[in-house]
């Protein structure tokens, strides 16, 4: 889908910084680092309120964001799992009576 | 193995109780380790079989499916990882070099929800994963499908933290490449 680049956008890409609700400068590189993180549940409650606070306000990270959120959820549902073999458990359980029956 | 009547209970109590609900998960792992049956019930069994026999040096109600996910590794690395590798396969460092070299190709911006990516098959996405080297494979599976934290899968794999997350980086963008040709196959235009 092509997406129009509006005035806003192209300044947040180019100047890369603007202000957040709370303040302090916005970076789109410094966010964009944590994205990965939040996604895989490695960031405090309060940083990942941070991040997505800073998310909701710069549309480029926000689309970088679902985009990556996208990414993420598709692995999790297309990538077949293999089931196993239904005598494998008890395979497993004989191995290990017959080592303990030694 | 020379036990006691009740320590023998006590122990299969705790196989049965806190290792063998990992098997599926073990299994699942095992296969795209190994990408054949025979093999991944192999290294399964052997994990388990170890697992037993390492069983008092296992903390009871601690991390069961990550200190069970470290031992297939490491099975897998000393026993079936030369036996297994494929012809033309390459090691995860020298492929880092070339990774990097690559790194600039945009695929960070490829969009899953695109109708061309959500139109490929669970088989094709599967194979796309297994086309990774090993060491990608197995971040991926344990990040993303097994859903491991980073200081777990440090543990698991055995380097560090700093290593999961630029390893996973490099893993994500590869598999993307992967997934990025399959649509091309399927007619994708890319709009750049």
């Amino acid at each position: 889908m092509q997406r129009k680049w509006g005035i806003r956008k192209i300044a947040e890409v180019f100047s890369m910084k603007k202000k957040t609700a709370s303040g302090r400068k916005h970076d789109c590189k410094n966010t964009l680092e944590k994205v990965q993180l939040a996604l895989d549940n490695e960031l405090t409650e309060i940083e990942e309120k941070q991040l997505l606070d800073e998310i909701n306000n710069c549309s480029y990270c926000l689309e970088k964001y679902e985009i990556e959120q996208s990414f993420k959820k598709y692995l999790c549902n297309k990538v077949k799992r293999h089931p196993c073999n239904p005598q494998l458990a008890d395979q497993i359980r004989n191995s290990i009576n017959n080592i303990m029956d030694r | 193995m020379e036990l006691t009547g009740t320590e023998r209970q006590l122990n299969e109590r705790l196989f049965e109780k806190e290792f063998m609900p990992h098997l599926d998960a073990l299994y699942n792992f095992a296969y795209h380790l190994t990408l054949n049956e025979e093999d991944a019930n192999d290294l399964v069994q052997d994990t388990f079989l170890k697992a037993f026999r390492f069983i008092n040096s296992y903390e009871r109600g601690t991390n069961a499916k990550a200190w069970l996910f470290k031992i297939l590794k490491n099975s897998f690395i000393n026993e079936y990882r030369r036996k297994t590798r494929q012809p033309g396969e390459v090691d995860f460092e020298e492929y880092v070099a070339f990774q990097d070299a690559e790194e600039g190709t945009g695929v960070g911006d490829l969009d899953m929800r695109d109708e061309i990516f959500k139109g490929l098959i669970g088989d094709e996405v599967t194979q796309a994963l297994n086309e990774l080297p090993v060491d990608f494979r197995t971040i991926l599976i344990l990040c993303d499908i097994e859903g491991f934290s980073y200081e777990e899968m440090a543990k698991i794999i055995d380097i560090p933290i700093g290593t999961v997350r630029s390893r996973l980086h490099r893993a994500r963008n590869l598999m993307k490449e992967k997934l990025r040709d399959y649509a091309k196959k399927m007619g994708y235009k890319e709009n750049r």
